[in-house]
């Protein structure tokens, strides 16, 4: 007999109210353990994939368009922007780098991205098999559209018009794969990469009807574009001039990737705040389902705990009894919760991996988890000092002379 | 042993008996008899350190409980008093095994497992030691609570109507069990009963008659 035997078998004698009390408050844990696991990826996503560029600049339109459509390639572009502006902007001097897209095909929904090595290889991306194109209508694919598609080195395919499955096919402009990049974690992984000139082919042989026509063809009569340009600053100073630079005397517009994701976080953060607010309600029900739990287990257990005072426990051994049965009832649920939590965000994951074709980097257990779970123990410890205390002050004499 | 020196005791204020002397030697047997309401109860919680006295001494082995505070007497009583309720309560969500268990534990000391079997063995509910108390009949867990009472083998036992509601054989086997145990581990042994029928298996008894 000890305390963990007296404290198991009294959670037992009570298991379904204190099951129910540990499911409330593990669901609570588990809510919020899955959206920090699931933001918490998202994040590092971004983040990798954000990486390294300063400015996005492309056509005119909705700067978080832009940046979706060019840096995670998750939406429509905003339209084209002229080639000889988008080269002059290169020459900058406060421009590092500048990385070119243009789109406009896919295949099997994975989009065909005209650019150049730079592109890959600005998210570290190495060849796993074969190398990088020399002509045109060569291409190299991510990991992720290998492992897909089935697609490798040597095989060609046809791709198609738009960004969507269903568009017309290109079938006497078909790609010959040279090269395929080892996963990065970013999204290089899902795209099919080719130079900038292979889409111009494609798009100036291109015959179709006015009726056809959409934002993101290439095929302007006027002379080449591209979508949008990827710039890295040679000077943190470029940040404060470059942007109004662009928005104020071009046809084209710069979105900052930093300003417009903490705009998205903020509009999406909402959402997350209210979720964690329901995942710490629920956390208080079950708090408070604990404190009634113990509240009526101390008033009908009154006379076990005045016994254990006549057996010799002491009024501290009778307090540690009853706070242990709060904190065991807080730990459990604290624990449940987080592995469910894990669990449901690693199928979050999954599914959005297998669905999205967008893979998340494995969420840590981390400082804001283990934060988590020592709030939920510390709430579960508190509001079990009341009932430990009334457990403390029992009048052993007066319950006894009661009976039962 | 036991030794109460004019004391005066009762509740909320009020005093409810006074007990100008009595002795008792180790392993000796007592009994207090008298009416419901007598004060009996009242002056075995007295001795159990459960009610503080008014006036007077309570020494049980050399230590004069009356000067303890409640956390030395706590300790003081796991150690040195075993006690026997009329209502017998085991803890319900514990088995007839670790009702046995929690006299150790309550008192700190490290749990007797062969003591715990033997005085199962003894009392004949060795077959009942992993049941819960509520399937249990009342006669065994009247055993149950004399094994508890007696497993750190305290030097002093009382016992609160032990017999109220048992039979005439069943009574007499219980008394008769209760004075083996104390004797075994040099207990002496404090009962309050009005229950007539076990006056002749005592020597020496007090009478509390109600005012």
């Amino acid at each position: 007999m000890n305390l963990i035997k007296l404290t198991i078998a009294n959670l037992r004698y009570n298991l379904i109210g204190n099951i129910f009390n540990v499911i409330v408050l593990a669901l609570g844990v588990a809510i919020i353990t899955a959206l920090l696991n699931i933001s918490g990826q998202i994040e590092k996503r971004f983040e990798s994939d954000l990486s390294g560029i300063d400015l996005v600049v492309g056509a005119k339109g909705s700067p978080i368009q832009l940046i979706l459509s060019s840096i995670f390639q998750i939406d429509a572009p905003t339209g084209n922007i002229p080639l000889e502006e988008a080269e002059k902007l290169e020459k900058n001097h406060l421009v590092a780098s500048a990385i070119p897209l243009a789109l406009g095909d896919s295949y099997k929904s994975f989009r065909i991205v005209g650019s150049s090595s730079d592109y890959p290889k600005h998210y570290g991306a190495q060849i796993a098999r074969g190398g990088y194109w020399t002509k045109d209508m060569q291409a190299v694919i991510g990991s992720e559209v290998a492992r897909v598609t089935g697609l490798d080195v040597g095989q060609k395919f046809v791709g198609s018009h738009g960004l969507s499955e269903g568009g017309e096919e290109h079938k006497e402009f078909p790609y010959e794969i040279t090269g395929v990049l080892a996963p990065t974690g970013s999204v290089i992984d899902r795209l099919i990469i080719t130079d900038v000139a292979s889409v111009w082919n494609i798009h100036e042989h291109h015959h179709h009807d006015a009726a056809d026509d959409d934002d993101d063809e290439l095929d302007e009569p006027h002379g080449r574009e591209i979508t949008s340009l990827l710039i890295t600053y040679k000077t943190p100073l470029a940040a404060a001039s470059l942007p109004r630079l662009i928005n104020s005397s071009s046809s084209m517009q710069s979105a900052s990737p930093a300003a417009e994701m903490a705009r998205l976080s903020k509009i999406i953060g909402i959402g997350g705040d209210t979720i964690n607010l329901f995942g710490f309600a629920l956390i208080f029900i079950a708090a408070i389902g604990f404190f009634v739990t113990l509240f009526n287990a101390v008033n009908e257990r009154s006379y076990d705990i005045a016994l254990l005072r006549t057996l010799g426990a002491t009024r501290k051994k009778i307090f540690a009894f009853v706070l242990a049965e709060g904190l065991s009832l807080g730990v459990i649920g604290a624990l449940l919760g987080a592995l469910l939590g894990s669990v449901f965000s690693n199928l979050t994951s999954s599914w959005i991996a297998t669905s999205k074709h967008i893979s998340l980097q494995s969420s840590e257990f981390g400082l804001e988890n283990i934060l988590l779970l020592l709030i939920t123990i510390i709430i579960s410890g508190a509001v079990s000092l009341i009932p430990a205390f009334m457990a403390y002050r029992v009048n052993v004499a007066q319950v006894i002379s009661r009976g039962n | 042993m036991l030794k109460i020196d004019n004391i005066t005791m009762g509740y909320d204020g009020k005093p409810v008996i006074n007990l100008d002397k009595l002795e008792l030697a180790k392993g000796e047997e007592f009994l207090v008899t008298g009416a419901s309401g007598g004060g009996k109860t009242t002056l075995l919680y007295a001795i159990a350190g459960l009610l503080p006295v008014f006036s007077g001494k309570i020494i049980i082995n050399e230590t004069d409980i009356t000067q303890l505070n409640e956390s030395e007497m706590d300790k003081f009583r796991a150690k040195n008093i075993g006690i026997i309720f009329q209502n017998l309560h085991l803890m319900r969500s514990l088995s007839v095994y670790d009702n046995l268990l929690l006299a150790a534990y309550s008192a700190d000391l490290a749990p007797n497992y062969m003591r715990a079997d033997a005085l199962l063995k003894l009392l004949d509910i060795y077959e009942i030691r992993d049941c819960l108390p509520d399937k249990i009949s009342q006669g065994q867990a009247q055993r149950v609570a004399i094994a508890r009472a007696v497993f750190n083998a305290p030097p002093l036992i009382i016992a609160d109507e032990p017999t109220s509601s048992l039979d005439d054989k069943s009574c007499n086997s219980v008394i008769l069990l209760l004075k083996k145990l104390a004797n075994e581990s040099g207990s002496s042994l404090l009962i309050a009963t009005h229950d007539s029928r076990i006056k002749a298996h005592f020597k020496r008894s007090v009478h509390f008659e109600k005012d």
